[in-house]
Formats: structure tokens, sequence, C-alpha cells
């Protein structure tokens, strides 16, 4: 299989320069928003984005025009482009960040013309120092030029843009928490209802918030059509998206497909196939939430919904293989002491429960397990995750603590053996 | 009113006001929720998970916390399936393996939600192993309030508190995760005034009182429902006992009144009840000594002076009476003299106010209702503590505020419109042209407004407060909360008929028309801004009677020294606050001693003295008490008994008041009350004592360099009186002007119409010379 | 109080980039960091001041967030990945080699204040696992050895700027994706965040 190559054009054209605004314009940057802002309207551009039926890129895969059609009225709204990935497995927005910085802002000018916002922010983690100086630099470099600011293009649009850095907190990727962040607070996600960003956003006006790699594709689907985008990929999971691979492959990297192949392929083909030539014994389909599958379920469609039948989800797109030699129990608990780590604190289940799962299997792991441990691990899941079932069922205000028991789930569904095999059999309990 | 909406739960229909959650709707039904972050006064977080409940969506049964869900109609709603009760079992025990098992030494034992829960819903044993999250063991976070953080369960009711409805979050989650506990910052403790309450909400012990620390165990308690008579806000409380002696107050949720919330000092100024230096026995003055006398001695000797129909009686009464007690009095003053008899109130504050037909007197629950909220009082904060929380909460509702004159920027954090330095310099002035002030035009002119008026300090003129007032009432729809702060001031103003305050007592009383002066529960020499005055003309006066809890500096002028009972918890009666609502005053704990109660020493009195008297029990006086009040609701203890009357019985009421006009002085000093002080109860309660009574004065910047103060402590002097005293710069004062707290008992000695000279401090200068 | 005119002016500016006050908070402690090399509760007092919120929620929310440290930091913050990419591609070695060497258990400051050593979760390079950060500049495909190397390296040199392009070029391995370019830039502290304050919303 191949590449298609739209979001990734400019920089693999430019490899010296992609980052700067001379290198961008020459390539025909911005003419796409400069077209947009003094031929087009607010609703055509809905219309494209609608067409293109392009799903969020952020993990939850909302249709984005759709996403766009419910920002609420009211004089001050706002855009904040969510940058903050930090999902593991996940590098995507970090090589679209630093190699093409004026794509994604001249994607934010079209949306924001699209939603007549004025004002807009790009979040990005606080640990990604070198793509938030690109960005910034970016920014200023469009300031001078005058397309950011007033007047845009001589047009009667204004768009101010700034870069804030979050420090270092994986909960302020969920969009809620990201506004709490933004606002000054503790990065904890609000509730939903009632506090829809698209209603109640930042500072309590509507808000749109967007995944970098979405809006960094709103230039292409503007200038080449939506009807364009739509015919890319499959029904359902249209466009090209940029898909993290990483794990024990020949060739890990970030790769622009049209959705729609097989795991399998994407691995063999892109991916160089797996290290030594070993087999896969399980991999993770779209980030540390997702669940696992096995090395026996490669040919599973790289779509949004065949991942999502199959009992896991897509997510960010970020792809990792696991050989058969991976100690999968300590996989798990490495993922496990992730949430764990990464919980708000907020929920009582996840606050407690995702620490509790993690001393369990750190027990198991150096063979201080118990034969009820499992029951126990799978119990304490269960209360986190009513049912285990998929999409999680959750006793928790945001998805974290349930994708805290993805791993277990899949461990004890398909890897049970390698789980009992650590507890010492002496230990009757 | 809110629509209805039907809603089915557990198989059952009920009914409720569409603009319910989930939770209050079931709760409403007698359908109980377990519950731990969520609290009817607080905006709902949905974080403990612990009231999760199924309802039916179109993509089948979804859990969803019922503290956050709102109601739909026909919403279908199981609060008893198998995965709910799976799911609370799973939040109880997440919340207790990293709780302490300490409940036999923790306060809470016994009416723990967390304990009782862990009954009903939770599992048996424990299933985890590990070692359980540790921290240092109660750290103080304040000088009453301590804080373990093992025992918190994270339920945010303390933060939320103190950020949304007393508006100073100085406590706070740090950390997050796992690793998340509740803390303050280590250089600004939790110094709140409303601190307690943070006590009272939390689910288990992870904040408590070092005042009731350790003191009992609920099984003990007996405990009854009355009336706070710390300011005339009469908050709704709960006294709690054990073994006659009073340990705890706790607030009720009245919803017109305090909405279950009180300030520190009505919560914890009970402790002097318990205090040893209680009066027990009535005393005499002979030779500047007292001695303990027999009661009837003392009824026989006042009864000859009484008889003696000459005798010019006057009286001095405090606020903390019962109206019972009130009408004791006029019924004695009645059945002595002829004339209609003047009462004083023990009020600096006290002038003519804005009552009667043309005034529309607002209710507290007016605030939430009006478009614009105007204060012009005595700092709220200070002074009406909760009556501050009603504000805030108005304004968090979206009604617009309007602060004239608090110089140390009370509710400007919130107010749309604050004049502060302006307000208090060159007299008031600033009320003289209030049609001049446009920023306010636009929240009144025209509008529903609610005005909180009184006077804030004795040299107001009157006329400045009616300017505002006048102003108001003319531009907009205006309902009037006259701010008389004090106690049960509205008691007496429903029960007496002729009214004076303290500044009327120092112009009008001498030995010229007063042979004897009953002093009732005041300490005007102690406490007043005419103290010195006051002071001289008790002197002068044949005979002084003080009824008292405390001896104190004006009963050490008397001749005879009467110890009574308080009106908190160790007597019955009635309590009127300041929207005229009266209210049950109880009795929990019995006073010590040869106490009686202010009204059965009066009456007493008065059938030893032979004078006509038909009303010997407090019944009788509560009958009589309202005698203007002739309708159904007349607040008499059969109707305020009934269950549907606790929150008290609204009555308004044209009082008596016939203050003499006060046009100001120039002030050279501007004096307020803080809400600790060294008063006599305050002394002798342990907590309210660590809070309180450090003397100090507030000056601007220039007076630190017109004085060269430099120590952070200065000396005032005047005549004789010297006092050392620390100094704190307040920006919000006008240049020239010093902020005096006059609730202590050296600062108010001074004649505030004279110069006081401020010097550094003495003490410092001598430490220079070493 | 203890920040001088300049920070206090780029404090004022950072404020004015947004819309209300206290979503400057975030990036002021990045700049009280920039100075001390932590949160004091100095600085906390001050931002507590400027952005006009108590003391105790300016350390509620700075507690909140890993990059903001709480206790000073040593002139090198190394951040070896531990999750799930990096842990299945030996990140245990990289980090007990690192410990080794510095001598510092997690999140420990050596007694030269030169290195802070910490085990973080995922830094988005997880094509390049196993990856460390130096002051938040990634190294990618590192080795054990590698790690090591870079520690002495550090330690030797003690260069005031550490930049990305450098590192990887001298001590890192495979890498997430083509970096192309070479950057000249790096960090000179813990706390890259506050240099978005560049922003030139002013030109408005
Ligand atoms: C725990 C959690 C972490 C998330 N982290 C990220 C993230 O790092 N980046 C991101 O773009 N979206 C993240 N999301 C998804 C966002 O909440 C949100 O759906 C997304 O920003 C929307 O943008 P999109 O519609 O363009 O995908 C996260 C969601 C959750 C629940
Ligand atoms: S599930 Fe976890 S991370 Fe999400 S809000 Fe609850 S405590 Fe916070
Ligand atoms: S009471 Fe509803 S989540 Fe706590």
């Amino acid at each position: 299989m191949n590449e298609t190559i739209l979001l990734t054009k400019h920089m693999r054209d430019n490899p010296e320069d992609s980052h700067l605004i001379e290198s961008y314009e020459k390539n025909n940057g911005y003419t796409t928003a400069k077209n947009t802002l003094l031929n087009s309207s607010p609703e055509n551009i809905l219309e494209e984005i609608k067409s293109s039926n392009i799903r969020g890129r952020g993990g939850a895969g909302f249709p984005t025009g759709v996403k766009w059609g419910f920002l609420a009225e009211d004089e001050d709204r706002y855009l904040v482009i969510n940058a903050d990935e930090s999902e593991p497995g996940t590098f995507k927005d970090r090589i679209l960040l630093e190699r093409d910085p004026h794509q994604l802002i001249e994607g934010m000018i079209i949306t924001c013309f699209s939603a007549n916002i004025k004002e807009a922010f790009i979040y990005i983690r606080g640990e990604y120092a070198k793509p938030a100086r690109r960005v910034q630099q970016a920014v200023e470099q469009a300031y001078e030029k005058g397309y950011l600011g007033k007047n845009i293009f001589g047009s009667e649009v204004d768009l101010d843009i700034v870069v804030h850095l979050g420090a270092g907190a994986y909960i302020c990727g969920e969009e809620t928490a990201l506004l709490n962040s933004l606002e000054g607070r503790r990065g904890e996600p609000r509730l939903k209802p009632p506090y829809f960003p698209a209603v109640k956003g930042l500072y309590m006006k509507p808000t749109l918030v967007n995944n970098v790699e979405t809006i960094s594709s709103v230039p292409w689907i503007i200038e080449n059509g939506g009807e364009e985008y739509n015919k890319l990929g499959v029904e359902g999971s249209t466009g090209t998206r940029i898909f993290s691979l990483s794990g024990h492959v020949n060739n890990p990297g970030n790769y622009e497909i049209e959705m729609g192949t097989s795991f399998g392929e994407f691995v063999d083909t892109l991916g160089g196939g797996i290290r030594n030539n070993k087999k896969v014994k399980a991999y993770i389909p779209g980030g540390a939430s997702a669940p696992w599958f096995r090395g026996d379920q490669l040919d599973i469609k790289m779509t949004i919904d065949d991942v999502a039948n199959n009992n896991s989800m897509l997510g960010s797109g970020a792809v990792v293989m696991m050989d058969e030699d991976t100690n999968l129990v300590s996989a798990a608990k490495s993922i496990v002491s992730f949430f764990a780590h990464e919980s708000c604190g907020q929920c009582t289940p996840c606050r407690e429960g995702t620490t509790w799962l993690e001393m369990i299997l750190d027990r198991i792991a150096s063979g201080r397990g118990r034969t009820s441990d499992i029951n126990l691990l799978l119990d304490v899941c269960d209360n986190i995750s009513p049912g285990l079932t998929w999409p999680p069922k959750m006793t928790t205000i945001c998805p974290l603590g349930p994708s805290a028991v993805s791993p277990i789930t899949s461990l004890m569904n398909d890897f049970r053996d390698e789980v009992e095999s650590l507890i010492p059999t002496k230990v009757l309990l | 009113m809110s629509d209805k909406v039907n809603l089915n739960v557990n198989g059952i229909d009920i009914q409720s006001d569409s603009n319910k959650l989930l939770i209050e709707a079931c709760e409403d039904s007698g359908i109980h929720i377990p519950r731990f972050c969520w609290h009817k006064r607080l905006d709902p977080v949905g974080m403990c998970r612990m009231c999760l409940v199924e309802i039916e969506t179109p993509r089948g049964k979804m859990l969803v916390p019922s503290c956050t869900t709102e109601i739909t109609d026909e919403m279908v709603v199981d609060t008893e399936s198998d995965v709910v009760k799976k799911a609370q079992e799973g939040v109880l025990e997440f919340l207790l393996i990293n709780h302490p098992l300490d409940c036999p030494i923790c306060d809470k034992a016994g009416e723990c939600p967390l304990q009782d829960q862990t009954m009903a819903y939770g599992p048996g044993e424990s299933r985890f192993v590990e070692e359980k999250r540790h921290f240092e063991k109660p750290i103080n976070i304040s000088e009453i309030i301590l804080l373990d953080r093992e025992r918190c369960i994270l339920c945010a009711r303390c933060t939320r508190f103190s950020d949304e409805i007393s508006g100073d979050p100085l406590i706070e989650f740090i950390q997050r995760g796992n690793k998340t506990e509740v803390n303050t910052f280590p250089n600004e403790p939790f110094k709140s005034y409303f601190s307690g309450n943070t006590v009272q909400i939390c689910p288990v012990g992870a904040l408590t009182s070092t005042s009731y620390r350790f003191k009992a165990r609920p099984w003990d308690l007996k405990s009854t429902r009355s009336t706070c008579n710390g300011c005339s806000m009469g908050c709704s409380i709960e006294l709690n006992s054990s073994q006659n002696k009073m340990l705890r107050i706790l607030g009720v949720d009245n919803d017109s009144v305090n909405q279950g919330w009180l300030c520190d000092k009505g919560r914890y100024n009970f402790e002097y009840l318990n205090s040893e230096k209680r009066l027990k026995t009535p005393q005499k003055s002979i030779n500047n000594n007292f001695v303990d006398v027999e009661i009837q001695d003392v009824y026989s000797e006042l009864s000859e002076i009484i008889q003696d129909r000459k005798t010019k009686v006057n009286f001095l009464l405090g606020s903390n009476l019962a109206n019972e007690d009130y009408v004791a009095f006029r019924e004695f003053s009645k059945s002595i003299s002829d004339t209609e008899q003047s009462f004083y109130i023990n009020d600096d504050l006290l002038y003519q106010g804005h009552f009667g037909q043309d005034n529309e007197l607002a209710k507290i629950d007016d605030l939430n209702s009006s478009d614009a909220i105007v204060v012009w009082a005595e700092d709220l904060k200070e002074k009406m503590p909760v009556l501050y929380l009603r504000v805030r909460q108005a304004v968090k509702k979206g009604v617009k505020l309007i602060v004239f004159g608090h110089t140390n920027k009370t509710l400007s954090d919130i107010a749309d419109v604050f004049y502060g330095k302006e307000t208090v310099s060159k007299n008031f002035e600033i009320i003289k042209d209030v049609s001049k002030l446009n920023e306010i035009k636009n929240y009144v002119i025209g509008k529903n407004v609610t005005a909180i008026i009184g006077k804030s300090t004795p040299q107001q003129s009157d006329d400045s407060v009616t300017e505002l007032f006048e102003f108001l009432r003319s531009n907009s729809n205006t309902k009037i909360l006259n701010a008389y702060t004090k106690g049960n001031i509205y008691g007496a103003f429903q029960t007496l008929e002729n009214i004076k305050g303290t500044r009327d007592f120092v112009e009008n009383i001498s030995g010229e028309n007063t042979d004897l002066l009953f002093i009732v529960g005041a300490d005007p020499v102690g406490r007043s801004f005419y103290s010195n005055q006051i002071k001289s003309i008790i002197e002068n006066l044949d005979t002084v009677v003080s009824l008292d809890i405390f001896n104190h500096e004006t009963a050490e002028l008397s001749n005879f020294v009467i110890p009574v009972s308080s009106t908190l918890g160790e007597k019955e009666g009635s309590f009127t606050n300041i929207e005229f609502r009266t209210s049950r005053i109880d009795k929990l704990v019995p006073s010590p001693g040869q106490t009686v109660s202010d009204w059965e020493f009066i009456t007493s009195l008065m059938n030893f003295a032979g004078l006509s008297n038909d009303s010997n029990s407090l019944e009788d006086l509560n009958n009589k008490a309202f005698v203007n009040i002739e309708t159904s609701s007349k607040p008499v203890f059969d109707n305020l008994d009934k269950p549907s009357n606790l929150d008290g019985i609204i009555n308004v009421y044209e009082p008596a008041i016939n203050t003499s006009e006060n046009n100001s002085t120039e002030a050279l000093f501007y004096t307020g009350e803080k809400l600790y002080g060294d008063s006599v109860t305050e002394r002798h309660s342990e907590s309210i004592s660590l809070l309180g009574s450090k003397k100090f004065i507030e000056v601007s910047q220039d007076i630190v360099d017109k004085f060269n103060l430099t120590s952070g402590q200065c000396s005032m002097v005047q005549g004789d009186i010297e006092t050392t005293v620390s100094y704190i710069i307040n920006d919000n004062l006008p240049n020239d002007l010093i902020y005096i707290p006059i609730n202590r008992r050296d600062l108010n000695k001074f004649d505030f119409s004279k110069e006081i000279k401020v010097l550094p401090s003495r003490v410092k200068e001598a430490l220079n010379v070493n | 109080m203890s920040w001088d005119e300049k920070l206090l002016k780029q404090a004022k500016k950072i404020i004015k980039l947004y819309p209300q006050k206290r979503s400057a908070l975030g990036t002021l402690l990045h700049l009280a960091q920039s100075k001390d090399g932590y949160i004091s509760d100095d600085s906390i007092s001050v931002i507590s001041d400027l952005v006009g919120i108590t003391e105790v929620q300016v350390k509620s929310v700075s507690t909140f967030y890993s990059m903001y440290k709480q206790e000073p930091t040593g002139k090198y913050l190394i951040s070896v990945c531990k999750s799930i990419s990096c842990e299945i591609n030996n990140s245990s070695e990289v980090i007990s080699k690192v410990q080794d060497f510095t001598g510092l258990n997690n999140n420990e400051t050596d007694e030269d204040g030169l290195f802070t050593f910490e085990a973080v979760e995922c830094i988005g390079a997880c094509g390049g696992a196993p990856a460390m950060q130096v002051n938040y500049e990634t190294v990618e495909g590192l080795t054990g050895d590698n790690a090591i190397n870079l520690c002495n390296w550090l330690k030797e040199k003690q260069p005031d700027i550490v930049v990305a392009d450098d590192m990887q070029k001298d001590f890192g391995g495979v890498k997430s994706f083509d970096w192309a370019i070479t950057d000249n830039t790096g960090a000179t502290s813990n706390a890259p965040g506050f240099q978005t304050l560049k922003t030139t919303k002013a030109k408005k």
C-alpha cells in the first residue's frame, strides 16, 4: 500500500524550511484562506466541511461539520486547538506542529471565518517545547504579514491567536479539562451535561475545540472541495489520516493514509513488518485507551467503524505493535500506571480504582500475586466500568477512568493464561 | 412557579418541579439516594459518584449521577437496580480503601455519612491489602479548625463552600489524582469568618473544630432548635448539649434566613455559657465592694425605692433579651408610671430609620428577586455575616450590587459599583448629591431595588442616610431593609412603645431625672462609642441595678448585680429578626447558681413591690408581647410551635423610635466594629478570644508618614488615656482619617470628637535605645 | 516582593494576552519556574497578587500539573519516558542506567544541583522509543549506554542552552519522524512555557 499525501505534502516537498512562512507561501500557502475571506461565505465553508464528512482526529471521531453546526450564537465565541497530544503511542500532531504550523494557522483562519470567531487559542502540551517554538514563530510571522490581527487579507475579518502551553497533564487533552486549564484552573473535566463546549465552553461562551490534525485538514478540504475529500477513504472514515506507528516494527513513524486498509497490510508494507520477523502477539489499534487486538486479528480494517465493531477504537490513530516476546502483564501495567498517574482525581472510582489496579498488577507482575487477584482485578474494573463492555459504561465523569480498564479486559479476555502463569500456585487464597 | 414533571422512580410515579435535580426530586418523594459530595446549597460537582442511578435512554439504561442530572418529563429511573447497587458498593469500597479505621476516636463517629452508608450499602470485609495513604495527622489550619487529611474523601464541600458561598477560597485541593488532598496555604491559614460551616458540612471527620473535639458522642447529645441572637439576622440553629453543658451549635437550613450557614461567632460564641466566671449569686456593692446577698433582700430594698411614688426609673436595655423580657420591662414600667416611658436600647447607631406606610419593607428573600441591591450600612461582613452571605448569593444569581462606604472593601470583589474612600471622607458628603452619581443610575432607575440601609458609624448624620434612601425611592421601586444589626433589636421594636438609643441616653439621663436605673444585658462602658460619658452618668446616679451574665465594666459601677440566664440556650422565648420574622428561642441547659431570667426578676420584683401585675408566666408575657399585631399569624408560642412555623412568622410593624436628630460634626475618626472584639461574652469564649480581640487601628499611608510610624506599633494618647496598638495600612481610607474598631475596651475610652495623638510606639523606642 | 521589574513587566505582558486575567496563570507559573527552577511560595504570592486569586488557589493549580516543580530542580531535568511504546522497547534499561549514573531516585535532585531525574509518562516520541527529554528537549532512539553518554556530556560541557537536534545527532537513534532541517533553538531552563509570551497580539 501507499501513502496518500495531502496533509504532509508541504513538509515532504520542503524538508529544509516547511515551517517557515516564506516556504509555505511559495507553495500557495494562505491562498485558500485569502480566497475564502474575500470571496466565500461562512455558510459555504460549513457546507464544504459537512460534505467532506471529516470526523474529528482527536480520538472521539465526532463529525466536524456537525460539531461546527452546534456552536451556539453569541457575540464572543472561541476556537481552541487541542494540541495536547498525550495519548501514549500518539505523535502525529507533533509533526504537524513542528513541520507545518502555517497549515494549521491557515485552517484556523478559515474555521474562525466560518464560525465568526475572533479569538483563538492553540493549547500545546507543555512537553512539546520545540513544536511550540515553531508554532509561536509561525504565529508571529503570520501577524507580521497581516494574516492575523485586524482586517486579515484586507477583509473585514479580525482574528487573534494565542499560543498557550500546558504543563504536564494528559487529562487536559479532554476538551473540557483543557478549557479549565486555559482558564487558569486545575485541568479537571467538566460535567457534560451541562458544559458542552459548543454551548458553554471557554469562559462559559460557545467554543469550538478541535484537534490539530482536524483543523490542519481544513485548507485542503476548502481548496479542493468537500466532495473531493469525501471520495478518499471509505464511507464513515473519509479522507486521509496520519497514523502513528510504534512498538516492535521495523519502520516506526507517522504515515498518512486513506482509511480502509487492514492493520496487517499497514504494518507489513509501510511499517516494514515486525522486527526480527517475530509474530504479533497483540496490538493497540488506537492509543493507550483502546482495547487491544490479538495478533490473529490483523485483518481488521483501519476504519473508525470496523475497529468499533470489533470492540475497540481507532481513537487517536496510534498503532502499537507488541511482538510474541512481549510481557503483556508489564505492558498492561505500564498503561494502567499511566492512567493512574494522569487521573485528575475528581471521581472516586478513577482516583482510587486506577491506583488500586496498578498495585494489584504490580503484585502480579512481580510474582506476588494471589489467585483471588484475578477476580479482584476484574471486579475493580467492573466498579469503574460496569459490565466491562465496549464502548465502556462509566461510573466516572470522563472516559479516563474506564480507559485504564481496557488493557486489563484485553489481558483477561485473550491472555488470561499469561496472567495466571505469574501467580505462584502455592498461594491458595 | 416552575412546571411540574412526572417521573417514574423504581416503578412508582412521582411528580416534581421541573427545575429540580434528580436527587432532590427523589428526596422530596421520600426516595433516598446515598451521596457524599452533593449538598443542596452548593453547586453540584458529581465527584464522589455515590449517587449513581440508572435512567432509561434511547440507547438503553445508563448510569448517571443523580446529583447532576436534571429531571425531564416521563423520565424512568431505577435507584435500586443491581447495577446501581454494585456501583454504589464499589464507590464505598473505593472511598474506604484509604480511609483510616479510627472511628473510635473520631468526632464524627455516630453522625458520619460514610460510617452510616458503609453499614447500609458497603461491602463486608476489605479486599485492599496494600498500605493506606498517609498524611501527617491532624494539622491546625486555623486557631479553631483542624484538618485530618487521611479522613478526607475529597467531596469538595469545604472548597466549594469557601469559593462559592463565603467568597474566601482559602482551602483548596492540592496535588492531583490519588495524591489529591485539601489544604491551606502556609502563610495564609483558614482565616474565614465562616470556617465552622465547613466542619458542619464535612461528611466525615476530616474537618473538626477545637471547640467540640473529643467532647461528646452524638448518641449522648441532647438537642433542640433555637434562634441565634448574635445579630439581627436571627439564624436558625440547633443547640447540642451533653450532661447539661452546651457543647455545640449547628446551623439549621432555614430557607428564608440562613440556609444552614452560620458565622463563626454565632457558632462558637456559646462557650462562655460554661465559663467558671459566670455570675452565680446576686451581689450588692457596699463601700465599693461586692458582697453576695439573697435575692429576696434585693427585691425588698428595690421595692422600697420603687414604692416611693416619686421615684424616677429608667431602663438601658441590651439587645440580647428575648421578646418576653422586653415585655416584662414594659409592664413593669407601666405599673409604676402613668406617663409613657422611654426605653433606652444599648445601641450607638439607633436612629429614626425608614418605616411606616410609604416605605415598603423588604424581606431577606427579596434580595434574590430584585434587580439591584444597594448597601449603605455598617459593614455587613463584620456585623451581619450571614446577611452578607445572602447578598453574595443574590449577586451570584445575577443581581447587581452597589455598595457605599466600606473602608475595608467588603463586597468590593463582587460589587458592580463600589464607593469606599469617597464615601467616608468629608463626612459622607458623597451622599448629599447622590443624584450626581451616574454610575449607580443605570442600575437603579426604574428598577426593583432592595436597599440595606442604616447608619454605619455614630458620627454619621441621619440625613446622609435619608438622602440616599430618598433618591432611591423617588427613582426606583425600592424596598428597604433597615439595617439595625444588633441582636433582638427588632424584638424591642415590636414590644416596646418608645425607644431611644445610647446617644439620647447620654443627652437625657442624669441624676435629675433618674433615681433608679436598670441596666439589662448591657455593658456600654465596656463597648459603647459613648463609653466615657455613660460611665460618668452612671457614677452620678443614686441606684443602678445591672442584670447580667458576667460582671463587667458597667456592672462594676452598679449598686446591685443580678445574675441572669442567657438567651442562648438557657431560657425559652421568642426572637424577632431584621425582617420582623419572629421565631422561637429554646432552653436546653440549666443556668448556674441562683440565676434567673430577666423577665422572672422583674416580674418577681413587681409582685414583691405590690405593683399591679397580671402576667406571671412566660406565656402571659408572650401573649402580651405583640400588642400591635392582631392577626391569626400573631407569633405567640402556640403559633410558633406549629411544625409549619418553625422557620418563623413575619409581622411587619412600625416601631416607635424616638431618637433625636443627629447632625454630624466633622469626624476626626471613623469608628466601627469588627466581627470579633472583646465584649464580655467573647472574652469568656475561648475560640472567639483566640480569634478576636487584637488591638489595632487602620490608617492610610499618609498617616504613617506623617507620624513617622515604622515599627508596626504606635501609641494613641489623649489626656491621661494611652494605649499601644498595632496599625494596619488600609488604602481604602481617605487621608487623615483613622479607622478605630471600638469593640475593644481600650479603644473605646477616647473622646472621638477631640484629637487623639498618634506616636511611634514607645516600646519600640525603648528597644532602639538599647 | 521578590520579582524584579523586568519579570513583572513580562508578567503584565502575559496577562494582557488573555481575555481574562486568570487564564495567564499557567504561563505565569512557567515564568516563575524559569526564574527559580521551581514554583516557590514567594512566586505564588506574587502571582496571586497579579492574577487576583488567593495563594492557595495558585498552589492548587500549580500542584495539579507535573511540569511545575514543587522543589528546586537541577540545571538539567532528565525525563525518561516509561509509557507503553518505550516500555516495550526497553526503557527500563535507560532508566536504570541513568539512575546509576546520576545516583538519583525518581524525582530526586543531586547535591550539585546539576541533575534532576524523573521517569515520566509519554512524551510523544513513541516512534523513536525509548526516548527521553533534557529540559523538555527530546532525544529519540536511545540505548542505555547512549543515555549515559548524554548525561556525561551534559556533566562535562554543562551547556547553557540544550538543543534537541545537537543531542539527537550525537546520542540519538531512530526517530519518530524525519526532523528535517536542524534547529538551533533550545532550552535554557526546565520551563519552556513562558516563551509563548512573545506572541504579538499587542500588534492589533
Ligand atoms: C482523557 C482524554 C484525553 C484526550 N486527549 C486528547 C488529546 O490529547 N488531543 C486531542 O486532540 N483530543 C483529545 N481528546 C479528545 C478531546 O476531548 C476532543 O474530543 C477533541 O479535542 C475534539 O477534537 P476533534 O473533534 O477535532 O477530534 C481526549 C479525550 C479524552 C477523554
Ligand atoms: S474519570 Fe478520572 S480523569 Fe476523568 S474526571 Fe474522573 S477522576 Fe478525572
Ligand atoms: S453526590 Fe452525586 S456524585 Fe457525589
